[in-house]
């Protein structure tokens, strides 16, 4: 009788608690909207997946030192391999031509980080700390590599949850931006057409990871792990030398360690650490960093139009949050319906990746002044 | 005689017209496949499709020449 | 107070960062484009001219 009492005591149903309960619905939750709504599934589903590891008590996987998910999210997060793998993959992935052939889209990938800091400010008011508050603003870039390399440099106890607001608001993007497009735009703006883009020969492209690689790790050191990766990629993509490693860096070593960055950013959510009043502000702020991302980069388009010779067509600024390519099919989206035949599509696409390459800076700068 | 410019790079989706056939102004004849989004092309002008220079499934760059409506 | 201090320079450091480094960058653009124009233009004349050569 003893004897059986004890077996029922080492399995997990007595040990369990109403938050890990909780958490299982989250997790589920995640894995639903992953399957049947199909948002951001590469990363949600493991993410959900990796909460309800992480909610099962008694078991060993989340054990420091020893636990097999830990030591993934030790070896990859902790270590800050895997947002790095990630943007090598990113790099072979991104054609940086439209950006190059209209290097003043650059400025609007800045202007959106804006956002951020007006985020990072309001997470302030709520009383984050202020390597937290950096985390939150950095959702505005709306780069999720970027935001878990922060977290896991800054604020650690933060990263799954900013991790989960920043990849489900991506895929939210088609709803959160456009009404901060519209507000803020008037409609013989949305219906500037601009000139066809210059075709940009290879020799140019494979300059460009070269050139901005020593740019901005020369300016914004802090940033070089991601950019020195994603620079990199890019070099292998473009120089269509090692096409077998560009490939594998875009699709084996990506989906590989996609897998291990789900999963191990899932399992830093048991109840304890996220079932906090908090963790409400994050999700509230993380939808206006993306709004307040959007409305900077616009009205920063709106700027420089003021200067500029040749208008760009404002809407595109909303491009420089970094979710590549969802931002740039909204411009194009709401750019042809203001005028149907007004394709922005390849003009966002300068912001879009430009976004990319602020979030990280920004982070990089985050980095520079925070991290001990 | 007008030429009908691919007003962005991608893929051609979908031909809407064939050669020969009436068309008119604004009509969507052909869409292109840009970033995993459709992108409809409309008929420069009215008129009568003489020549069609691209199969689904082509690469085209931007001011290709799709199509020559008379 | 100590933290305002370290917000303002979070804040002012990462605008002007992004910022100098987008527009350093526009510049350093626009230069290797010229360069990589320049260099192509260069080798198309050679090859132009070793075929009108070999003609």
């Amino acid at each position: 009788m003893e004897l059986f009492q004890e077996v029922i005591l080492r399995t997990g149903f007595l040990a369990l608690t109403w938050g890990q309960l909780v958490m299982w619905a989250v997790g589920f939750t995640l894995i639903y909207l992953a399957i049947r709504k199909g948002f951001e599934p590469l990363l949600l589903l493991p993410i959900g997946f990796g909460i309800l590891l992480a909610n099962i008590p008694l078991t060993p996987l989340m054990t420091p030192g020893s636990g097999l998910i830990w030591r993934f999210y030790h070896y990859g997060l902790e270590w800050e391999v895997i947002p790095p793998l990630i943007f090598l993959g990113l790099g072979a992935m991104t054609d940086f031509g439209p950006m190059i052939a209209n290097p003043k889209t650059l400025l609007l990938g800045a202007a959106a980080q804006v956002g951020v800091y007006f985020t990072f400010f309001l997470a302030l008011l709520l009383k984050f700390t202020v390597p937290q508050a950096a985390v939150i603003g950095i959702i505005g870039g709306a780069d999720g590599p970027t935001t878990i390399y922060l977290a896991s440099k800054l604020a650690p106890e933060m990263m799954g949850v900013c991790a989960v607001a920043a990849y489900s608001y991506m895929a939210m993007v088609p709803l959160i931006q456009p009404p901060v497009m519209k507000l803020l735009t008037t409609e013989a703006e949305r219906k500037i057409v601009m000139k066809s883009l210059r075709p940009v020969s290879k020799l140019e492209k494979i300059f460009f990871p070269v050139v901005a690689l020593f740019v901005i790790c020369l300016i914004v050191p802090d940033a070089a792990p991601l950019m020195a990766m994603f620079m990199m990629g890019n070099l292998f993509r473009e120089s269509g030398v090692v096409a077998r490693l560009s490939n594998a860096a875009q699709n084996e070593l990506m989906n590989i360690v996609t897998i291990f960055l789900g999963v191990s950013v899932g399992a830093t959510m048991p109840a304890a650490t996220v079932l906090q009043p908090k963790v409400i502000f994050v999700f509230i702020l993380g939808c206006a960093a993306f709004m307040l991302a959007t409305a900077t980069g616009v009205l920063f388009a709106k700027f420089m139009n003021l200067f500029l010779k040749e208008k760009i067509n404002p809407l595109i600024g909303a491009a420089g949050v970094s979710a590549v390519p969802m931002a740039a099919r909204v411009v194009a989206k709401l750019g042809s319906e203001a005028n149907r035949k007004n394709y922005l599509l390849m003009h966002a696409m300068g912001p879009n990746v430009a976004g990319v390459i602020g979030t990280a800076v920004a982070a990089g700068m985050f980095i520079s002044v925070l991290a001990k | 005689m007008v030429n009908l410019e691919s007003p962005l790079s991608g893929k051609i989706l979908e031909i809407n017209m064939e050669v020969g056939q009436q068309v008119n102004e604004d009509d969507e004849v052909i869409i292109i496949e840009a970033l995993k989004m459709e992108n409809p092309v409309y008929c420069p002008a009215t008129g009568v499709v003489k020549e069609i220079k691209v199969r689904i499934g082509d690469q085209v760059n931007e001011g290709d020449i799709l199509a020559v409506i008379e | 107070m100590e933290s305002s201090a370290l917000i303002l320079k979070c804040f002012v450091a990462g605008v002007t960062g992004v910022f100098l480094v987008m527009a350093i960058l526009q510049v350093a653009v626009t230069l290797s484009s010229k360069l990589a124009i320049w260099i192509e233009s260069k080798t198309v004349d050679k090859n132009a001219a070793s075929q009108a050569g070999k003609g």
